[in-house]
């Protein structure tokens, strides 16, 4: 317990153990409902409103290991660790890295940064479905079509996130 | 709009334009080029060829002995038919060209079917999830 002891720490603890298991509960709630768009897999990606708080309230590394955390519980309990849980996870890795690197600029709004974290998390599930089927043509078949919708979805979790940061006192220990 | 800065509005048009070079891109190449013809032997895929360019193949009896003679394929206009073989009532060069996925030439005789492909509609399967 003497690592505890500093209560700062405790918190931090508790805070980010409450953030991981909102974004897992919001993203398994999400996979209930089905967006009635002519692509498939085109979700809205509840729980990336937790995972840009964290960000904005934390710092990259944290908002990383709580990305990597999510999809791999979320992996446990619904889909299984199989090809979809490396897709997600690269996706998650991706968009986490680029959108946090990019954050430090200081160049884009909170909107911004979502929409580039929605953006990169398709590119590398992309990559990896690119490489795992063997064919080139999912970057022009599939991905042009993903970006554009990535970028609605990831605009409007931006927006979420930035009203519930403006409304909600998150404090960070 | 209050809400994005200058550099989002930059990244999203620079998106949104990639997109769009890509998706013209793609309605030129992608359309008939993934369309493949299989042709299995005796059980095996031997070839897969392109229907983009017209060509002549000869399979020849030496190298797959199951055939009753040597037989031609060609390939022509984006469909493909056997033009030459020797089975007692010559269903599969009767058959003629074929250039769609639920088309399919079988010479029983001679162990010897020609499927068409399509590598877009493979890949449509695939799932991916936006988060």
């Amino acid at each position: 317990m003497e690592k505890l002891e500093n209560k700062s720490e405790l918190k931090k603890i508790l805070q980010m153990s409450l953030f991981l298991s909102l974004s897992i509960v919001l993203q398994i709630l999400e996979s209930t409902i089905m967006l009635p768009i002519f692509l498939p897999g085109i979700k809205l990606g509840l729980s990336n409103i937790v995972i840009i708080i964290v960000l904005y309230k934390y710092s990259l590394l944290e908002t990383l290991k709580l990305g990597i955390l999510k999809v791999f519980v979320v992996g446990l309990i619904r889909t299984g660790l199989g090809l979809n849980f490396i897709f997600s996870l690269v996706g998650v890795i991706f968009s986490i890295l680029v959108s946090g690197l990019l954050k430090k600029t200081n160049k884009f709004s909170i909107i911004g940064i979502s929409i580039v974290g929605s953006n990169f998390h398709i590119i590398g599930q992309i990559l990896v479905a690119s490489l795992v089927y063997k064919t080139k043509l999912l970057y022009v078949t599939y991905l042009p079509y993903m970006l554009l919708v990535s970028i609605i979805s990831g605009g409007i979790i931006g927006y979420f996130a930035k009203e519930i940061m403006e409304r909600v006192e998150i404090e960070k220990y | 709009m209050k809400n994005l800065k200058i550099y989002d509005i930059l990244y999203i048009k620079f998106i949104v334009v990639i997109s769009i070079i890509l998706i013209i891109f793609s309605k030129n190449i992608v359309s008939d080029k993934e369309k493949k013809a299989i042709i299995n032997y005796n059980g095996n895929e031997i070839m897969a060829l392109s229907l983009n360019e017209n060509k002549k193949i000869t399979l020849k009896k030496e190298k797959y002995p199951l055939l009753l003679d040597d037989m031609e394929i060609e390939i022509k206009d984006n469909k493909i038919a056997v033009i030459k073989e020797k089975s007692p009532y010559n269903y599969c060069s009767i058959m003629g060209y074929i250039k769609n996925e639920n088309q399919v030439i079988i010479c029983e005789p001679n162990r010897v079917i020609i499927t068409i492909e399509n590598e877009n509609e493979k890949n449509e399967d695939v799932d991916i999830e936006v988060r």
